[in-house]
């Protein structure tokens, strides 16, 4: 199950540190609202695994992941390891698509007449497999490529099966599952 | 080396020159994401010429973090 809220943009007026730890804070609120009032869970069931991946101690059979950017927060649950990323469409960065991206996908990035939706395509898929693998971003992502054609998403490495949704023409969502065997 | 930091950082997120200190930490600080320290660790891969392990990018947590790094791989 797919959660998703809208709330306020980052106001530019304040800093935006400020602005990135009340959005965590209403990010765990409102998984922990979730949480209790869907699944029956206590709170202090919460521990952290390596690079800071929330998951419950001994809720076996759930399994979550959390994301917000300026403007939303995100929340898969389900019965199998699962990552989310999601980001606002928005002007991208050479740099960070040479860190991200390999030459076909930064081909298909610059040759896309909606690059930058093109690029966070590429972005959250890539931040969504890290998480739900459990290791965030801390691996080659240039290594793990995508291949987006139409609704159709395929990914180099296997075991993993992918879900992305563009949210108002305004964001980009993607959620990557860990593959059961009859998949 | 502090001064081409801070530079690179403002580039990157909305925060004030005078904010951007040697004990900063990116995420509790300056306000950094996932995308925006994928953005600086692209810049300072351009700027100094160097490849940054990505095994490494969770462990820069201050901006006095990311110049030892610097420091050391050129």
């Amino acid at each position: 199950m797919i959660y998703i809220w809208k709330v306020p943009a980052y106001d530019k007026r304040k800093s935006k540190a400020e602005y990135e730890r009340w959005l965590s804070e209403k990010a765990h609120d409102l998984l922990w609202q979730v949480l209790r009032n869907v699944y029956q869970i206590k709170r202090e069931k919460l521990v952290y695994k390596e690079y800071g991946k929330p998951c419950l101690s001994d809720a076996k059979g759930i399994e979550f992941n959390i994301t917000h950017c300026d403007g939303l927060i995100a929340l898969v649950v389900g019965d199998r390891p699962a990552g989310i990323d999601a980001e606002k469409i928005r002007p991208w960065s050479m740099a960070a698509m040479r860190k991200v991206c390999d030459r076909k996908e930064a081909e298909t990035i610059l040759e896309s007449e909606r690059n930058e939706e093109m690029f966070f395509r590429y972005f959250t898929l890539k931040e969504a497999y890290g998480k739900a693998a459990g290791f965030g971003l801390s691996y080659p992502l240039k290594e793990v490529t995508f291949q987006i054609d139409f609704e159709k998403i395929e990914c180099s490495r296997s075991g993993y099966c992918f879900s992305q949704y563009l949210i108002e023409n305004e964001y980009v969502l993607s959620v990557c599952y860990e593959q059961r065997q009859e998949e | 080396m502090l001064n081409e930091l801070r530079d690179l950082i403002c580039e990157y997120v909305e925060v004030e020159e005078s904010k951007v200190k040697e004990d900063s930490k990116f995420i509790e600080d300056l306000g950094f994401n996932s995308y925006d320290l994928m953005c600086l660790v692209g810049a300072l891969e351009d700027k100094y010429d160097m490849e940054v392990d990505e095994k490494q990018v969770a462990n820069l947590r201050t901006v006095k973090d990311a110049i030892r790094y610097i420091e050391a791989a050129v």
